[in-house]
């Protein structure tokens, strides 16, 4: 698998790039994010023997007291009773499709922010500001993965880009970005279905990170599109929600996959973040 | 991490953590809540002075045992938590489930 920026093709001298072969630690704020947004070359990694690793950070189990008016509408939506029952057929769904992408997977403890209390009560916020008390979590959430067992000398780190502004994807970026100034490499990756449904949110928060991620470089993924595909398939509860803007997700995901790779063939796109000491969380407005 | 489990009056016990809670301690926790709801002690108060580090898997673990406990008709309380264990707390609001006590004592007090 080779990354490429626009005609530049990556080689393995090149040292750090998206999709380079060696262990790689994906962060998934929610279970489905790595998977629809960079399933693709999870898979390819996993085809060259490198085990990545798909980290959930805001999937812990839940007291149900933490669950709100908010919550518990979001579950509603979702076809959940509880916390519990969340809980449940989302690890079973998000093990189903590692087991297709043929990744590990990890799951932490943070809570999902619609469960963390009144600092997000609807989904202007959960898409909006990231509230001061949070950013102490970025640190909190860097050390962890850095002392994941996993870990081993030249891991790779993928992380969202935010495009979206979902507060989890924010803080999720944040760490990446205090992980990338203590000279590990990290990528950012294009959020799915954000990207497809509203592609002008690109570049919204590339506008909003201007300083803080380098140029893009594509991870070609043509012999692992239908993989990913067939992987974001097993995250069943959640696809009348995520993919309720067509009624053809296997098309929407191949044509967005086409579009951005060009001449390349399907591709998933990243940015390197750069090591920096302004940690940013911009703002974001769209809704899911 | 060690565990000690002092048991008290009408189904409770004091577990007394000491070490790091975290991904690698997390399992035996979880383990050792269970064979203390399993032995009758469904009121469990957990005395964390001796917890030097919690990290979200840590957190995960309290959470298991407070569920496991309140199953059986029980609770879980927290005492003593250091400065790093209530600030994780706090900024994952867990800490509204389980409000920290200053003491095991006051803890047990109302069970």
């Amino acid at each position: 698998m080779v990354a490429s920026v626009a005609n530049r093709q990556y080689g393995a001298g090149d040292g750090p790039h998206p999709g380079a072969p060696g262990p790689a630690i994906f962060l998934s704020p929610h279970y489905d994010d790595v998977v629809l947004s960079c399933g693709g070359t999870v898979a390819a990694l996993a085809a060259g023997g490198w085990q990545p690793l798909m980290v959930t950070v805001f999937g812990g189990e839940t007291p149900e007291e933490l669950v709100g008016d908010f919550a518990s509408w979001k579950h509603s939506r979702w076809g959940y009773a509880s916390a519990d029952d969340v809980l449940t057929v989302r690890r079973a769904e998000d093990t189903a499709a590692a087991a297709v992408l043929g990744c590990r997977t990890r799951w932490l403890g943070y809570f999902d922010a619609i469960y963390r209390g009144e600092r997000y009560a609807a989904d202007r916020e959960l898409f909006g500001e990231l509230r001061e008390v949070e950013r102490a979590l970025v640190p909190l959430l860097a050390d962890e993965v850095s002392s994941l067992p996993e870990w081993e000398p030249g891991t790779a780190v993928y992380v969202p880009l935010g495009v979206g502004g979902h507060v989890d994807h924010q803080l999720t970026f944040a760490a990446g970005q205090l992980l990338a100034a203590r000279g590990i490499p990290v990528f950012a990756y294009e959020d799915c279905p954000y990207a497809i449904h509203t592609p002008e949110g690109v570049d919204r928060r590339l506008t909003a990170l201007s300083g803080q991620v380098g140029p893009p470089a594509l991870v070609p993924i043509a012999e692992a599109l239908d993989r990913r595909i067939a992987a974001i398939a097993a995250y069943t509860t959640q696809l009348p929600v995520i993919f309720r803007f067509t009624d053809d997700m296997p098309g929407a995901l191949a044509g967005h996959a086409a579009r951005v790779g060009g001449a390349l063939g399907p591709a998933e796109r990243y940015w390197p973040v750069l090591a920096t000491s302004d940690i940013q969380c911009a703002e974001g407005s769209e809704g899911r | 991490m060690q565990v000690t489990v002092q048991p008290q009056p009408g189904g409770a016990a004091v577990m007394i953590l000491a070490g790091r809670l975290d991904l690698l301690s997390a399992t035996q926790v979880r383990q050792e809540f269970a064979a203390a709801v399993a032995a009758g002690h469904h009121r469990l108060v957990v005395d964390l002075a001796a917890v030097e580090f919690i990290d979200s898997t840590g957190l995960g673990s309290l959470v298991s045992g407070l569920k496991a406990a309140r199953l059986a008709g029980g609770d879980l309380r927290l005492a003593r938590p250091a400065q790093q264990a209530r600030t994780i707390l706090q900024l994952t609001t867990l800490d509204r489930v389980l409000k920290p006590y200053a003491t095991t004592e006051e803890a047990l007090v109302g069970y």
